[in-house]
């Protein structure tokens, strides 16, 4: 009896302690859904971005992302202080940032047609939105999600993209990266 | 010792509690959001994404009843014809008359040539002008179709005057999705069926063509006295399709189908219209259709297509032909409105010959008809409150032009969303029944039916409103109610004495209905999907009782459904469809069950096999005099 007593103790401290420390002390795993990770680097992008004069969001001012489908992701800018940060669904007038979720392939095709030479930050998450013009694009790769980014989008929209994210992102060649 | 074991039991389930909550509190400590919030740019790169495909998915956003049948649905529902896959909406009427006739109907209206509904084929009217019925066997093969839309309640201010009680929107794959080589055979006691079908690329145009021959005996069906059933039904269909898609803006399609049948009519099936013969049938189409996407949800449209169509109705015979176009533009959001406009026309000929019981007063005619609208859809409330004005024009070639508004509103939450809507409809009459007169029997008596070349549109009023709920991520609801008021509909009025008939806009009243369904996914390997459609009829003539083909009736009908959907292995499904049925339009026909199985295999990655059940309830009559036995076919699915 006092063996079985002592195997389900050994048990349930082995399932109390030792697993979550397991897990922590060897590097907890983080997980977030794509629309989540998404949200999250939009609101960390803007510090690598700087608009062309008198374009961007001003001191003191929120930066106004709009997106083809903001329904998902507004559940990821509800805690985010409005001075910080204002989500909202597109077409709109006075966007910074333009993040192309959910948006049929050819109508993506038509919106960064029609913006590809106004001072937004364009994000999209498809080869083809790369292809089509897209500043920065999300990548699946072996689970996580990357970023490339077009300089040349960048260029045409007059964005200049800090080293550092130059630096961390893979950068997409046009027609090399195609082949 | 007593007080050492309880002290002993004590600690063990403290430890215990201690436990649950130590783990609760680690388990809620990895979720946390806090955490990610806190990372920077490069970390990010590091989170593992997890799929939230249990997510809910958004509902409709539709003001109105609307069902959507994806690829999934029409092959779980081991349909052979689009007529058979149709079974699976609730508030559609849906019989076989005969080896090759189906009566599709949507709200109370019910019959071989239900004149009160629209059924396009990508975009593509194929309700005849002729006949306003729609020739089921010959539409397209079902392993072509991608998805069917069926829109449930007065949509004429969209599509205008054919769609008087609903639209029945067909889909078919692209190009691009029927690549490679597909060989479906269909063999049992039905009859024998072959399709070959090839697609490939070059460079980025996407093009197939596909042919299909097929034989079925009729002898699952069955009469009594001198009905019988049309037998020995030979068809021969193919078709082409070239989709050219630029990657950016644009894509056109050139698409084109022929179908060509023969049948022993037995003329049971409908012996109102019908006479016993050998029919032949032909009919094609060539459609060339451009859309350029301009923003979100925005975009210009524009559609043509020719179709020639050999057709024989009673002892009538001859060819119809139609012309048409239309052009769409939809308007990206701008301000508080969306904005969508259109405008089209259809020029329609025929040549059709008298016989010994039917004539027409003119064999050659020629029609010219044309329609625009606009809808603007209003948000009130951002993501949750919408206004929907919109109204059509109808030109039908003759002196009148028609107005058909609606007025919609819809409220949408995170889980669940309303709508009302108030429509003014009309349907003009078809060329049969514009002039000439035919026989048909009523009765057990022969009547001479005259077609005078002056009806009127038949009218409606809807007042419709709808409810649709997730219940949770695997339970959804969706409840439609509707009262119809009907005006001028154009019925029969039989002269007993003359021993002929007069069609007229004499029929007028009221309809009630409710539509509910719930589609619950029990868990990975079961699904369920029952569905109840109710309406009460009240429906008057001047004088007599409402009579011809496809009228509603006075009375309670009723329809009673349930989809089992099983896959009790990975590459094995069982599907089961029971129901049961009321006519609206058949009052003395009693109610019959009806039960279809479907079994399916994955036997590799190329290879599927089914087999196919139908009409295991009770041998009877579904609307029509003919009984409809039960059948078992194999179908073999072959990618190469």
């Amino acid at each position: 009896m006092r063996r079985v007593r002592s195997f389900v103790i050994a048990v349930l401290f082995w399932a109390v302690v030792l697993c979550p420390v397991s897990s922590f002390a060897g590097g907890k795993r983080l997980t977030a859904t794509s629309e989540q990770l998404q949200a999250l680097y939009v609101q960390r992008l803007v510090k690598y971005v700087k608009w062309p004069v008198g374009t961007g969001p001003g001191p003191g001012e929120p930066c106004i992302v709009a997106a083809t489908d903001a329904k998902k992701l507004r559940p990821y800018f509800s805690d985010i202080s409005s001075s910080q940060f204002q989500l909202v669904q597109w077409p709109a007038d006075g966007v910074h940032v333009l993040v192309v979720n959910g948006a049929p392939k050819r109508e993506a095709a038509a919106i960064l047609k029609r913006t590809a030479t106004m001072p937004l930050l364009t994000i999209g998450q498809s080869p083809a939105n790369l292809r089509q013009g897209v500043v920065i694009n999300f990548r699946m790769v072996g689970g996580k999600l990357k970023l490339q980014v077009n300089p040349h989008a960048a260029d045409l929209a007059g964005l200049t993209i800090s080293s550092k994210l130059l630096r961390i992102a893979a950068i997409y060649r046009g027609e090399i990266d195609e082949q | 010792m007593m007080k050492r074991g309880w002290l002993y039991a004590f600690r063990v389930q403290s430890l215990c509690i201690v436990c649950f909550f130590l783990l609760l509190v680690s388990f809620a400590w990895a979720e946390s959001d806090d955490d990610l919030a806190a990372l920077s740019l490069e970390e990010l790169m590091e989170v593992e994404v997890v799929t939230s495909s249990r997510r809910a998915e958004p509902l409709s956003q539709v003001a109105g009843a609307v069902t959507v049948l994806d690829e999934d649905d029409i092959f779980r529902s081991g349909a052979t014809t689009i007529a058979e896959a149709l079974k699976l909406v609730p508030g559609l009427h849906v019989v076989q008359m005969d080896t090759d006739k189906w009566a599709v109907g949507i709200r109370g209206f019910n019959g071989i040539l239900s004149n009160k509904h629209l059924v396009l084929l990508d975009g593509r009217p194929i309700t005849s002008p002729t006949t306003a019925g729609v020739v089921w066997g010959n539409t397209i093969p079902v392993s072509m179709v991608k998805r069917i839309e069926v829109v449930r309640g007065v949509w004429t201010h969209l599509w205008g005057a054919d769609s008087f009680t609903g639209v029945i929107n067909i889909i078919t794959k692209s190009a691009a999705e029927t690549q490679g080589g597909q060989s479906v055979t269909l063999a049992g006691s039905t009859g024998v069926e072959q399709l070959f079908r090839y697609g490939d690329t070059v460079d980025d145009v996407a093009y197939r063509g596909y042919f299909s021959g097929g034989y079925r005996t009729g002898d699952w069906i069955t009469g009594e006295g001198d009905d019988r059933s049309s037998r020995d039904w030979v068809k021969q269909q193919g078709g082409f399709r070239v989709d050219w898609e630029n990657a950016f803006t644009d894509s056109l399609s050139l698409q084109g189908d022929f179908a060509a049948s023969s049948i022993n009519d037995g003329a049971s099936g409908s012996r109102k219209i019908f006479r016993p013969h050998v029919r032949d049938e032909f009919n094609g189409y060539g459609q060339f259709s451009w859309n350029r996407a301009t923003g979100l949800d925005a975009g210009i449209g524009f559609r043509t297509s020719f179709t020639r169509e050999l057709v024989s109705v009673a002892d009538l015979t001859g060819g119809t032909n139609m012309l048409d176009a239309e052009l769409q533009y939809a308007a990206e959001q701008y301000g508080r409105h969306r904005l969508t406009w259109g405008l089209g026309s259809r020029y329609f000929w025929d040549d059709i010959e008298s016989g010994e019981n039917s004539f027409i007063d003119k064999e050659n005619r020629y029609t010219f008809t044309s329609n625009g609208f606009v809808q603007d859809r209003v948000t009130l409330m951002e993501d949750s409150l919408y206004l929907f004005l919109g109204g059509k024009l109808d030109y039908f070639g003759q002196t009148f032009v028609e107005v058909q508004p609606t007025i919609r509103l819809l409220h949408t939450r995170e889980d669940s969303e309303y709508w009302l809507a108030v429509s003014r409809a009309v349907r003009a009459d078809t060329r049969l029944q514009r002039s000439g007169s035919y026989s048909i029997e009523h009765n057990g008596e022969v009547y001479t039916v005259h077609t005078p070349d002056s009806l009127t549109t038949e009218k409606l009023i809807a007042y419709e409103a709808g409810y649709r709920q997730r219940f949770t991520a695997d339970i959804h609801g969706d409840l439609s109610f509707y009262i119809n008021d009907y005006d001028q509909l154009a019925m029969i009025e039989f002269d007993r004495a003359m021993r002929t008939a007069t069609l007229r806009n004499s029929l007028e009243g009221e309809a009630y209905g409710v539509e509910a369904i719930l589609d619950w996914t029990v868990n990975q390997w079961l699904r369920l999907c029952p569905s109840i459609s109710l309406v009460y009829q009240d429906i008057r003539g001047v004088d007599f009782l409402p009579s011809g083909d496809s009228m509603p009736e006075e009375g309670l009908s009723s329809e009673y459904k349930l989809h089992v959907f099983t896959k009790p292995l990975q590459d094995v499904g069982f599907d089961i469809l029971a129901g049961y049925s009321i006519s609206p339009d058949e009052r003395f026909m009693p109610g019959y069950f009806s039960l279809e199985a479907h079994a399916s295999w994955k036997a590799s990655e190329t290879l599927m096999l089914e087999l196919i059940g139908r009409n295991f309830g009770e041998v009877t009559s579904q609307y029509s005099p003919l009984h409809i036995g039960p059948s078992v076919d194999l179908r073999m699915t072959w990618d190469f």
